[in-house]
């Protein structure tokens, strides 16, 4: 009996301490842009309880089409509980002309997994109309015109030669009538 | 060496009487109103063979196909596909007998273009019957046609394929007019069935000179046209390969890859096809050991292009031995596909490039037998250039189940892969018991040399 006390002391200590290692605090992430020295920043802010947090890694991520693209390397927050990344200007932007952000906190010892989402403007537009113009290509789900010209020219001349042959036959029948 | 041997046929010169055509009609129909017992055992169990094939495909179809083949992730086109390439390749015999030949004035082709053009019709419609038999989704075949990409190889092999089909049929059908008119008119004792398609076939012919003048054009026009077609059967085929992502196939002389081995496996089936047709309807009067001499010849030139092409394809990226390359080239030269690559290059390639430069082995029966071991080693060779790259991907993938990484036909592969050759030798030998196999006019007029015009003749 002493022994499956202790065990259940010990293994409810255990789970309360991991809980306690897991996430004691929780935190609030926000996202914003500015500039600093002509350069795009994008600074990431952890408020805990009313406080900045300091000393937590964040990763900075843009959603492209298959996944995530990392932006920099992982940046801790300072005593202002802000991480700032320098922000590129020249990342596609999608077709509504936004880049989609993500600021991660992956499983920190105090605060767990936190995520946060915005947009931005700060990005490249992309300029379609070239794409639109050429959209007929060879890779692409529609033939160039020249491409299926040049088919057809190809077939009609093989099919035409092959149906002419054919009616030569015809012909031939034609011109047995003629001389009976 | 070559040389050496007088050949009474091509220094004589020939002309004939009315009563020797007649007796030359009669040989040549000789097969159209007897079957043997022998002939009709070979034909049911030729029939037989199909069966089987039909009812494997019922199997392949209603089970589940990861059970009835042995196709998986990594290989993805099995033997159906190398059947294909095969038949493909083996088509071409008719652009060389009846076209090439013909062209160059090689007179020696006349009674070999129409075994030739059958063998070769034969052989396309069972390369299209494979492409069908390895299709995942028979059921969506319809979307080929009704959703077709013009850029696509598939679709480009569909479109030559059919176009082939049909070229080759009234390319053997136009030459074979007089032949249905001269049935009609001779044959006698034969089902009232069978004479009214030769009169309905014979369209009216009566060899008069304004039908001999439309019949030589359109003649012509094919011959002509046939050869570009050969070639575009061949680099589609070679190039459904060549534009897909695979290293051992990543190559630029495929298209002449394919045609020069098309036209040593043609040459090596043509000497096949003649010995037997030959031998079991007794027309060596007609396909004389002159012809043998000449095929072997062929078969040594034909041999030797290909060996080139071969060593483009193998000893270069050898050469080279990019990671890429090396786990399939090793794999062929020393590893688990040796004994058949080897195998592959001796019988399918030096032996049919230096054996019948003697004399003695251009002899039917030799030549023959060289000939037959070339033709299986070729249907080995296409297994080696579809099948054993796919198992080394671009892009390994870590744990695959082990039964990706190798292939080994199934039971139910290699019995529709029997039948689509049962079919071919079927449509062959069911043609030769209703048609002249060899041209009765074709080899008049090559007999009289023009001197005289075979239109006096009826």
């Amino acid at each position: 009996m002493k022994n499956l006390i202790r065990t259940f002391l010990v293994a409810a200590m255990y789970l309360l301490s991991g809980t306690v290692i897991a996430q004691d605090k929780t935190a609030e992430m926000s996202i914003s842009f500015g500039k600093e020295d002509d350069k795009n920043v994008c600074k990431v802010a952890l408020v805990s309880e009313g406080k900045p947090a300091a000393e937590i890694a964040v990763k900075l991520y843009v959603k492209r089409l298959f996944g995530n693209l990392q932006i920099g390397e992982e940046v801790s927050t300072d005593e202002t509980g802000v991480a700032s990344f320098e922000f590129p200007s020249d990342i596609p932007l999608n077709s509504e002309g936004k880049l989609v952000v993500l600021a991660k906190v992956e499983d920190d010892e105090n605060y767990g997994s936190i995520e946060e989402e915005t947009q931005t403007a700060i990005g490249k537009k992309v300029d379609l109309t070239q794409l639109e113009l050429e959209k007929r290509s060879i890779s692409g789900a529609d033939a160039p015109l020249y491409f299926i010209a040049g088919s057809l020219i190809i077939f009609a001349g093989i099919w035409g030669a092959i149906i002419y042959v054919i009616l030569l036959v015809f012909k031939i029948k034609k011109s047995a009538t003629q001389t009976n | 060496m070559i040389d050496k041997d007088f050949h009474p046929e091509r220094t004589k010169n020939e002309t004939f009487t009315q009563d020797e055509y007649m007796e030359m009609k009669a040989d040549l129909l000789k097969p159209i109103q007897h079957i043997g017992l022998w002939g009709k055992v070979w034909i049911g169990f030729l029939i037989a063979v199909i069966f089987a094939g039909v009812y494997a495909y019922y199997l392949q179809e209603t089970k589940s196909k990861y059970v009835t083949v042995s196709l998986r992730d990594y290989t993805m086109w099995g033997v159906y596909i190398s059947n294909f390439v095969f038949f493909i390749a083996l088509s071409m015999i008719g652009v060389l007998m009846s076209a090439v030949l013909k062209l160059t004035n090689n007179e020696w082709y006349r009674p070999l273009s129409r075994i030739a053009e059958v063998v070769a019709l034969g052989a396309i419609c069972f390369a299209g019957i494979s492409i069908v038999v390895a299709m995942g989704r028979p059921d969506r075949l319809h979307y080929l046609f009704m959703y077709p990409r013009l850029q696509s190889p598939i679709t480009w092999d569909i479109i030559v394929v059919i176009t082939y089909v049909v070229a080759s049929m009234v390319l053997l059908y136009i030459p074979m007019i007089p032949s249905l008119s001269t049935c009609r008119n001779h044959l006698s004792n034969m089902p009232k069935w069978q004479m009214k398609m030769y009169e309905w076939l014979s369209f009216g012919w009566e060899g008069n000179p304004e039908q001999w003048k439309l019949l030589r054009k359109g003649v012509k026009i094919l011959t002509i046209m046939i050869i570009p077609l050969g070639v575009a059967i061949q680099t589609v085929d070679a190039w459904l390969f060549a534009t897909t992502l695979r290293p051992e196939w990543d190559s630029t002389n495929f298209s002449g890859y394919f045609i020069s081995g098309a036209f040593l496996l043609g040459t090596a089936a043509m000497i096949v096809a003649t010995f037997v047709i030959r031998k079991a309807y007794k027309l060596e009067k007609y396909l004389t050991e002159m012809h043998f001499d000449k095929l072997g010849q062929a078969m040594v030139l034909m041999a030797s292009i290909y060996i080139f092409f071969n060593i483009n394809e193998y000893l270069v990226p050898a050469y080279k031995m990019s990671s890429m390359h090396a786990n399939h080239l090793i794999d062929m030269f020393i590893g688990e596909g040796a004994l058949m690559y080897w195998m592959v290059v001796l019988f399918g390639l030096f032996i049919p490039a230096i054996l019948p430069l003697f004399p003695s082995l251009r002899k039917p029966l030799p030549l023959f037998v060289i000939a037959l071991i070339a033709v299986i080693a070729h249907w080995f060779k296409r297994y080696l250039i579809v099948i054993p790259g796919q198992l080394h991907p671009y892009l390994p993938i870590q744990d695959v189940p082990e039964s990706w990484t190798h292939y080994t036909p199934s039971a139910v592969e290699l019995t529709i892969v029997a039948a689509t050759f049962a079919g071919m030798l079927l449509i062959v030998t069911l043609f030769s018991r209703f048609f002249p196999i060899i041209s009765v006019w074709e080899v008049a007029e090559g007999k009289l040399e023009g001197k005289d015009e075979i239109i006096n003749y009826k």
